[in-house]
């Protein structure tokens, strides 16, 4: 289902970072074309 | 999105507040719901998952190691609400 | 006497600015595309009483203790009467409420420059000399300047265009400038609202510093060393971020057989600066340092949005500050462990994924020590009051912080899921700290875990700071400091585990 796909990824700081997403996304053959990690505080 | 279209292209999220999920997933598909900003009215019918639906697609040990934690920090609660209202958002 | 250095003594302040939250970040940047903006954040700002009664104010002043605060039903800000009923007060027990005139007042002697940044209109400018004249700590080394050569009541004459309003309920106290010398003139970093940020923190930071000393009773010249760790950037277009807070806070304060300097990480700041001062202390290079952090200007109002659309008063209100005298062990104040291995860290290489960021700064340094989970009585994470963070979206800061250090303690088979809530209940506290960046990274509890651990109501604290450095946009890393403070061994164990009130 991944394979292929273009991702755009979005995290968060206390929540789950988009690195740790792109991680996962990367590792099932997608392409991460946008990644943002917010922090709010 | 311009450089590379909206064909296969999905939106994933490692975001947990309910209200945050529901607002981005559904302007990313429908346009923006304040009919504000550069998404007003534009429909681009992007699909948005939460990585925590995605466990099934994703090599086992990279999911352990990045993911393992994530699962058991989220409250049973919050996560139900999460896949509801993105299931809605995709119109599955 | 110990090896340990310890936590001597700390003070905690506010300064409730509610007239400066249009300067903040996030309210500047919106009423300059809407005009209409300015008068709808004026009419949402709460009274400094208000402010004064909000809970988890008192409870960073020190009034009120995390436990008190989490028996509070929210909303709080609705919430009236100080702890017992009475009235609440603007005097902590660990600092001071500072209202806006006195801020003002502390923002005008904190201005060194020639032309001056900050320039009341005259009239006010002798009020603002006699505010900080009365106040208990900063009275006795103020002298109100000679009277002014123009009449009290002239304006000044037409300011700068860049140049910032300064109100106080309503009422235009005077200017803010950018630096307006000949090498500053057109240097971006030295714009009015940079400048006015930087003198904020240092105006905040003294009154916390000023607190310190009072409460150590102690006189500034006994102080060796000044750590400052708030997030400001001071300098001009060559050295933006160069520093220099430490030594402009001593020197606001009378510090002056002090040096200084400034530690930056982000929010984890008071945190690294702690273990610093600790190693510093303990290798014997300095005696008492002080550890201070001023409040960001930046981030007042930068919730603001949530609190309109609900029709709330603006509760991002508020400079926070906070200092703490580190020194040798005096076989009383709770000990900072520093032994090798003690202090949390995550390395370059550990950040790949949240679980080894976790693994390094809080699991490693338990094993490290002997010790369980079980043992630490109290953890600190972020502690950001969750009624300004929830209604924006933000969620509960400190909630899922615990909820990862819970995960973690099931991970490493200490917890079973279904324990995590009660688990959490027990080693947990709701946030209590305004947004302001560093202030509410771990450290609002030091002062109340020191109390509790001198009080003989925990034996130990865990506090675990977080620094989102992937900001800096050089680097996607992430940063964890931790650290762990105990009851001082030279007091012996405490008698009963069943003694404890957690």
């Amino acid at each position: 289902m991944l394979t292929g796909k273009k991702t755009i990824v979005f995290g968060e700081r206390d929540e789950i970072s988009a690195t740790a997403t792109s991680a996962c996304l990367k590792a099932a053959g997608a392409e991460v074309v946008y990644e943002n990690t917010a922090c709010f505080v | 999105m311009e450089q590379y279209g909206t064909r296969d292209m999905i939106v994933v999220f490692g975001l947990n507040q309910p209200a945050t999920v529901e607002i981005m997933a559904r302007t990313f598909h429908d346009g923006d719901p304040s009919y504000a900003g550069p998404l007003a009215g534009v429909a681009l019918g992007l699909k948005s998952y939460h990585i925590l639906e995605l466990k099934d697609h994703i090599p086992a040990h990279v999911w352990e190691e990045q993911m393992g934690m994530h699962e058991l920090e989220i409250e049973d609660e919050i996560w139900e609400k999460i896949c509801q209202i993105l299931k809605q958002a995709r119109h599955e | 006497m110990g090896t340990h250095p310890v936590i001597k003594n700390f003070s905690y302040c506010l300064a409730q600015v509610p007239d400066l939250v249009r300067y903040g970040s996030k309210p500047r940047r919106d009423i300059a595309r809407d005009q209409g903006l300015e008068e709808k954040i004026s009419r949402s700002l709460r009274s400094y009483p208000e402010a004064v009664c909000y809970p988890p104010n008192q409870t960073f002043v020190g009034n009120l203790t995390p436990e008190e605060l989490a028996k509070i039903p929210r909303p709080w800000f609705q919430s009236r009467g100080g702890p017992g009923g009475g009235e609440p007060e603007g005097i902590g027990r660990f600092g001071e409420i500072a209202d806006q005139e006195l801020f003002l007042a502390l923002l005008n002697v904190a201005d060194v420059l020639k032309p001056p940044l900050f320039q009341p209109d005259e009239l006010y400018r002798v009020r603002l000399e006699q505010r900080l004249a009365s106040h208990p700590l900063f009275g006795a080394d103020t002298s109100p300047s000679p009277p002014p050569p123009q009449p009290a009541h002239s304006p000044l004459s037409t300011p700068h265009p860049t140049s910032l309003p300064i109100y106080h309920r309503q009422e235009r106290y005077g200017w803010f400038h950018r630096d307006q010398r000949a090498e500053g003139v057109d240097d971006e970093n030295l714009a009015a609202h940079h400048l006015l940020e930087n003198l904020s923190t240092k105006a905040s930071a003294a009154l916390a510093l000023k607190w310190l000393l009072h409460r150590e009773d102690i006189s500034a010249n006994q102080v060796d060393f000044v750590i400052s760790c708030g997030e400001e950037a001071c300098g001009d277009r060559y050295q933006r971020g160069g520093g220099g807070m430490a030594k402009a806070i001593g020197q606001m304060c009378g510090c002056n057989q002090a040096s200084g300097l400034d530690i930056k990480n982000f929010c984890a700041a008071p945190a690294s600066a702690l273990i610093l001062a600790g190693a510093m202390v303990q290798s014997g290079l300095h005696e008492r340092i002080v550890v201070v952090g001023g409040g960001s200007l930046a981030k007042l109002g930068m919730k603001f949005q949530a609190f309109l659309a609900e029709q709330m008063p603006i509760l991002d209100d508020c400079l926070a500050s906070l200092a703490f005298l580190v020194t040798a062990d005096d076989g009383l104040s709770p000990i900072i462990r520093l032994e090798p291995g003690a202090v949390g860290k995550v390395p370059i290489g550990a950040s790949g994924s949240e679980e080894s960021v976790y693994r390094s700064y809080l699991l490693e340094p338990l094993s490290r020590l002997g010790l369980d989970f079980t043992d630490i009585d109290k953890f600190a994470p972020e502690l950001q009051n969750p009624e300004i963070m929830e209604r924006s979206g933000s969620g509960d800061v400190a909630k899922k912080n615990y909820r990862k250090i819970a995960a973690m303690a099931v991970l490493s088979q200490a917890l079973e899921k279904k324990e995590m809530n009660s688990w959490i209940q027990t080693i947990g506290m709701p946030g209590f700290a305004p947004t302001q960046g560093h202030i509410p990274s771990a450290v609002p509890y030091l002062g109340h875990a020191t109390e509790a651990i001198r009080g003989e109501r925990i034996q130990r604290a865990m506090f675990l700071a977080k620094a989102s450095i992937f900001l800096n946009r050089c680097t996607d890393l992430f940063d964890g400091v931790s650290f762990i403070i105990e009851r001082n061994p030279q007091l012996g164990p405490l008698e009963k585990q069943s003694n404890r009130q957690l």
